[in-house]
């Protein structure tokens, strides 16, 4: 064996009817990026799960599109020194969902976030976003908070990518 | 209701504040049809 690429670092179950998750001790010195999945569970109706590190719920700056499934719509989807990293997940009466991609968030740089992911619905849509939080604060920890509504069940996993 | 890691408990108001904070912040999503 080579090296391990992925490791778990931790597993987190969703509870029950909540509108935030914090996850702590999430991020450390051991790896530089990590990738965090979430999947199961379900929202009390279509959310978007919008992510934010520690406690920090401005300067965050992204940029993508989101698009829907059902008619011919692309629309540019920006942001700049906005609360959060919007739709970094997903969420409907059947699931949940995120796939992010996160550099450095354990280190005194900015934290650079990238993800994509959709409302699995026939009347969905599909998103692709990525940006940056502008500070150079160290995180460990990281909250999804819902758009509207309520999430329950389901895991978020936070994988940290071997150099 | 808001999730601690483990622990499920009722939003402080100052957390609930910043729930508010970044729920303003959400665009509405694309057309459905």
């Amino acid at each position: 064996m080579n090296k391990v690429g992925l490791w778990l670092v931790k597993t987190q179950t969703i509870g029950t009817a909540v509108s935030s998750i914090a996850v702590t001790n999430a991020f450390s010195a051991d790896y530089q990026n990590y990738w965090v999945l979430v999947s199961g569970g379900a929202a009390s109706t279509t959310v978007n799960l919008n992510l934010t590190l520690g406690a920090t719920t401005t300067g965050y700056y992204y940029a993508g599109w989101n698009s829907s499934m059902v008619v011919d719509s692309l629309t540019a989807s920006r942001a700049q020194n906005a609360a959060s990293f919007v739709a970094a997940g997903t969420g409907t009466t059947s699931r949940i969902m995120a796939n992010i991609l996160l550099y450095s968030p354990f280190e005194a740089e900015e934290t650079v976030a990238i993800y994509n992911n959709n409302i699995s619905t026939t009347g969905g849509s599909s998103y692709a976003l990525n940006g940056f939080l502008n500070n150079t604060t160290s995180y460990t920890d990281f909250t999804f908070t819902t758009s509207t509504g309520t999430v329950t069940g389901g895991t978020i996993y936070v994988y940290g990518i071997r150099d | 209701m808001i999730q601690v890691d483990d622990v499920e408990r009722p939003a402080t108001p100052a957390e609930q504040a910043m729930i508010d904070e970044i729920r303003s912040g959400t665009p509405p999503f694309p057309p459905a049809a």
